[in-house]
């Protein structure tokens, strides 16, 4: 990470790109400044002394949860498609992800 | 200009376990309706929590063992975060910073390829497209979305298309020994991606060109072409702009198998973009040294233990050690008829007598039929009845190899065939020496040429056989007639 917490206009248009949302002029000036904050409050997080402190991945120290291999029932096909925008033919139907 | 290729590859294994990675839905999706096999968890719905399947995460350290990984004490799974409309939560759950298991290595010919790592992951859902009045469409099915995988990473330690040929098939062997996967690369359940770049040695410097990731190859043939084609296009490309390799210039390239070419795909996304944080759903997994030495002490013989064993125990040669370890119910039904206990003083010839008969008569058969060697079709105390009749001269080893596919499918004992057919060579010498006695009367002009030229015995020990009716050892035959006639 950058010590700097200054967002270019580039790097707000990548992580836009990345989250697969669309922004417009406006709203890139609503969102610039604020993630910068959400970047200076992590400038003061980083200020912390960790040097000996183990990694917190957790806030609980459980470890080893598995399921046994078994099969369980799963929904019905019409259940599985009940939230979907569109559907065709038992699958869900999308915008095409390929070019012909 | 000196060029050596660069080679390195990801190889995916779908396990097959009863249950998928992260919940209880059928792990099955080949010819299944599609989405039946969904639940909150595979499906990314909001709330729901993914719990690691015991036995995947078991078979992925076992793999990594038989590769001769270590595993890491401590391991953990990773959101790998991207849109596409196949992976339904926006990320997939797989390891980056604490794979299960680390730095193996596998013997390709006599070469070695060093193994990075083995991690567990899940798979993705399939996706179909279509074309309705006109539009594309692409239609998802998600029973395979949540479906148990390990990605094995090779380090960049092969040359050529061949060695990467062969270094699938050592993969696909060790796999399916292990009993964890179909390993098919046909149907999918074995997939890979190479990953190439060349080494050009030129006027004394030496240029490194980009690297180049493969995808959508989807057969053996394919991983072969697509890599010969590569190494192709990447000479052309670099005598032209003598560009090399940096750290921005990575591209991921699609195989079309019916073009026999790549074609560049898109940017590939960096490892950062791909913002990988550990899961906080799921906690940390640990296994105990006493529970990776049970996972270990499963291990079957592999492949490469057979072949040193054939070699060393039983004296074959490279050739057949390894053709009949390929195959790992082959190997083990040839092992129940070759032990090393069996005819002790006489076992390497036993073991070459039935090595020929399993790789070729029976072989034959198979391939012919389309079948498995059945082990309840093979009856290991007539293999030996068969070898002590050919030690004796009985049965010819011609006659043993007609004899054996038909006990094979018979389940008769092939000595009761070879009698049936009167394929029982006489190697009695009395009746021989009577015989041989009969076809000296009969041929004294042959017997003339004989003594003029004692190669034309040929002709008489034609006749001993044919009075035989065929049944007579020639080998003795011939022994019998020279002492008859140089004795007179
Ligand atoms: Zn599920």
């Amino acid at each position: 990470m950058s010590a700097s917490n200054k967002i270019t206009p580039e790097e707000l248009d990548h992580i836009a790109k990345l989250a697969r949302i669309d922004l417009t002029d406006d709203e890139k000036k609503t969102y610039l400044p604020q993630l910068e904050s959400v970047l200076e409050y992590l400038d003061i997080l980083n200020k912390a002394d960790t040097t000996n402190i183990k990694p917190t991945f957790r806030v609980n120290e459980q470890k080893n949860v598995f399921h046994q291999d078994e099969v369980k029932e799963s929904f019905s096909q019409k259940d599985a498609l009940s939230t979907a925008t569109k559907t065709k033919d038992g699958y869900f139907e999308v915008v095409a992800t390929i070019k012909k | 200009m000196k060029i050596t290729p660069i080679i390195g590859l990801e190889v995916h294994v779908e396990l097959k376990t009863k249950s998928k990675m992260f919940c209880n839905c059928s792990a099955e999706h080949f010819h299944v309706e599609p989405n039946t096999h969904t639940c909150p968890v595979c499906l990314g719905l909001p709330g729901a929590l993914p719990v690691p399947n015991i036995t995947a995460c078991e078979w992925c350290v076992k793999l990594g063992l038989a590769l001769g990984c270590t595993p890491n004490e401590t391991s953990f799974f990773e959101r790998k975060n991207y849109f596409y409309p196949d992976l339904a939560k926006g990320y997939q759950l797989t390891q980056y910073e604490k794979p299960f298991v680390i730095n193996g290595k596998v013997k390709v010919g006599d070469q070695e390829v060093r193994i990075n790592r083995a991690h567990m992951e899940e798979d993705t859902g399939k996706s179909v497209h279509i074309s309705e009045y006109g539009q594309d469409l692409t239609l998802i099915d998600y029973n395979r979305c949540g479906v148990p995988l390990v990605e094995i990473v090779s380090e960049p330690d092969i040359t050529s298309a061949t060695m990467a040929k062969d270094y699938l098939l050592k993969m696909q062997q060790i796999i399916r020994y292990l009993g964890i996967s179909d390993a098919d690369i046909e149907k999918g359940s074995m997939r890979c991606e190479p990953t190439v770049n060349l080494k050009i040695e030129d006027n004394g410097e030496v240029f490194y060109t980009p690297l180049a990731e493969i995808k959508n190859v989807a057969s053996l043939t394919g991983v072969q072409n697509a890599i010969e084609f590569e190494i192709k296009r990447q000479t052309e490309e670099f005598e032209k702009t003598r560009e090399v390799k940096n750290s921005k210039n990575k591209t991921t390239r699609g195989w079309n198998a019916e073009k026999a070419q790549t074609f560049l795909q898109r940017e590939k996304e960096g490892s950062a973009d791909y913002r990988y944080f550990p899961e906080p759903d799921i906690p940390h997994m640990e296994f105990t040294p006493a529970q990776i030495e049970e996972i270990r002490i499963s291990i079957p013989e592999l492949p490469d233990q057979k072949i040193e064993k054939y070699k060393s125990v039983y004296s074959l040669n490279d050739y057949d050690s390894s053709v009949i370890a390929t195959d790992q119910n082959f190997a083990d039904i040839y092992e129940t008829v070759v032990t090393p206990q069996n005819r002790n003083d006489k076992i390497k010839e036993f073991a070459k007598f039935v090595a020929n008969l399993f790789l070729g008569a029976i072989k034959t058969h198979l391939n012919e039929t389309g079948e498995e060697l059945n082990q309840s079709k093979i009856n290991p105390e007539y293999f030996l009845n068969l070898f002590d009749s050919v030690q004796k001269s009985e049965i010819s080893s011609s006659a043993a190899k007609q004899v054996i596919v038909e006990s094979y499918q018979t389940g008769t004992n092939p000595v009761e065939i070879a009698k049936d057919k009167g394929l029982i060579q006489v190697s009695d010498t009395g009746a021989l020496e009577k015989m041989a006695q009969e076809v000296i009367t009969a041929n004294p002009k042959a017997v003339e040429d004989y003594k003029k030229n004692p190669m034309s015995i040929g002709f008489l020990i034609g006749q001993l056989m044919r009075l035989s009716k065929g049944s007579a050892n020639p080998q003795m035959a011939k022994e019998i007639l020279e002492k008859i006639l140089n004795g007179n």
